[in-house]
């Protein structure tokens, strides 16, 4: 955005210039795939590096016989429904441990327990307990997003005001007022930066429940593909979980900057300056 | 002699931290008369702050009771609206839903729109704020959000007005048109104000009486008629010689405790100030 006093930029320059800081973002990623395309074509080696013109070529094989079609829609729907899950869970109970001292006393310990463990080493004990059905990976999904959600929403509520919640008081407002008409949306920038996280995590704990046990969805197929010495196939799984999970991150941001519209605006303001 | 509105009757209050205790408040008694300006003055850390928040029902006494209109109160009320030192307004409403958010609790869907907004038009009229409506807090200065807080305040119609250094945080110039744009509306609306401030000037201004509290453990140690006439909001009285000998009056009241009050005690955090 820096225009020089000295040299004034023609309107032709002018219209190029901010067509490519328009796009600044995505140089890196661009940057990325050449080198990638490169470096493939140096090592000359497709089982250690296969090309990016391949790997797209086998993405769109894959899509077009519906086999990898199926592996999003599965993967996806067990993504979202142990996310669903822990967000059910974990905002209520996120709030009550924030809000009643007797939650927060009864709940803490545990959740400071069991927030280490690594969930990928629940998947065993789940398939012992579920089956190796959905129930499992839903679970596991659940188990692991569960802690960001709960813990974020806490920290929110936590973080509220005295002085909002007196004034509320003062307004004459009930303990259930207070709760869903300050505290609330006091927390959910925090809400979603939680919701976010525990997105993320999701798409993690799906992967490795599906390379354990499973005849579909990512997980699966990028382990067939490992199997079989088919590294395009391994990277364009890959792939599909970059896209995917962008994606989702992207819907959850746009969702929470429309929810919390007045917290990114301070924060826009903040950066401007 | 009048019913007082609201009365504080032998008021204990002892903070304690891990063992240690702080007597903040001992034997306080205070009335305040309906329409009256009543200045709490002290100097910083004395226990004014901590006997609003008593009257305000937003801290529990140690002993002792506080009446409004001869009954005990039971915590905080919309009947004692206050205004806080730092903005209180939620970030996530505007300035109108902000003046309104009292209202709504409990006229949701009896009122017509039509009558909220009318009541946002006067109460905005009354601080000098037209036309803001549709602001959000982050868009106001300083003394703007405070004529907002005194607006959301004043729109519960609360029988007595409870005020914690309100102006505190203002720089001097705005502080100074805050003053008289408070003078203003209370000799307009001739509401029941208590008013805490560490500024001698600001309470001679303001106030009909000045209670002077002395330090640790805050009583209250004078209280003295201020007479000079009203209304006061045209002529700020700033060099009147009547203030000039109630200021050096008020200053030998305050001289020792701010002394007493300088010096810290152990283990007590002043989140009284």
């Amino acid at each position: 955005m820096a225009h020089s006093i000295e040299s004034r930029p023609t309107p032709v320059a002018d219209t190029i210039r901010s067509f490519l800081s328009r796009f600044s973002r995505v140089y890196s990623m661009i940057g990325l795939l050449i080198f990638w395309e490169v470096l493939a074509i140096v090592i000359n080696n497709p089982l250690f590096l296969p090309r990016l013109s391949d790997v797209l070529g086998t993405t769109w094989e894959h899509l077009r016989s519906g086999e990898l079609v199926g592996d999003i829609a599965i993967s996806t729907f067990r993504c979202v429904s142990g996310f669903a899950l822990a967000f059910t869970i974990g905002v209520p109970l996120g709030i009550l441990m924030g809000w009643s001292a007797r939650w927060d006393n009864f709940w803490n310990l545990l959740i400071s327990f069991s927030n280490p463990i690594p969930k990928l080493g629940l998947i065993p004990l789940f398939i012992l307990w579920l089956g190796i059905g959905e129930a499992s990976k839903v679970g596991v999904i659940a188990a692991g997003a569960l802690f960001p959600i709960l813990i974020n929403t806490y920290s929110g509520v936590r973080g509220v005001g005295k002085f909002w919640l007196w004034r509320a008081a003062t307004c004459g407002a009930n303990q259930l007022e207070i709760l869903y008409k300050v505290i609330l949306p006091a927390a959910l920038p925090n809400i979603m930066a939680g919701a976010r996280l525990g997105m993320a995590v999701s798409w993690i704990l799906v992967l490795g429940a599906e390379m354990v046990a499973a005849q579909m969805g990512l997980g699966f197929r990028i382990l067939y593909g490992q199997q079989t010495f088919d590294t395009r196939l391994v990277f364009a799984g890959l792939l599909m979980i970059a896209i995917i999970g962008f994606i989702f991150d992207r819907i959850i941001l746009a969702l929470s900057s429309v929810l919390c519209r007045w917290h990114f605006r301070q924060m826009d303001e903040f950066s401007a300056s | 002699m009048q019913t007082p509105m609201i009365q504080a009757r032998r008021v204990d209050k002892t903070f304690s931290r891990r063992g240690n205790e702080a007597k903040a408040l001992a034997d306080v008694n205070l009335d305040v008369y309906p329409g009256e300006f009543l200045a709490l003055l002290g100097p910083s850390g004395c226990g004014k702050s901590t006997l609003l928040y008593i009257f305000g029902g937003l801290i529990p006494v140690t002993s002792g009771e506080i009446l409004m209109e001869g009954r005990p109160i039971c915590g905080a009320g919309r009947d004692r609206g206050f205004v806080f030192q730092e903005s209180t307004l939620y970030p996530w409403l505007s300035v109108k839903d902000n003046v309104l958010f009292g209202l709504k609790l409990r006229a949701a869907g009896r009122r017509r729109h039509a009558e909220l907004d009318r009541t946002v038009d006067d109460l905005l009229q009354l601080v000098g704020l037209t036309g803001f409506e549709q602001f959000r807090p982050d868009e106001l200065s300083g003394g703007m959000k405070q004529r907002v807080s005194i607006a959301a305040c004043l729109a519960n119609k609360p029988k007595i007005l409870l005020m914690d250094e309100p102006f505190g945080a203002l720089d001097a110039q705005t502080r100074r048109v805050m003053q008289h744009e408070l003078l203003r509306i209370h000799e307009m609306s001739g509401h029941t104000t208590l008013f805490v401030t560490h500024d001698i000037r600001e309470a001679i201004l303001l106030s009909d009486r000045v209670a002077v509290m002395s330090a640790r453990p805050g009583t209250i140690k004078e209280i003295v008629d201020i007479t000079l006439p009203r209304p006061r909001w045209r002529k700020g009285h700033e060099n009147d010689h009547g203030m000039l000998r109630l200021e050096h009056r008020f200053e030998a009241l305050l001289q020792q405790d701010v002394e007493v009050a300088s010096r810290r005690v152990p283990g007590v955090q002043s989140s009284t100030s």
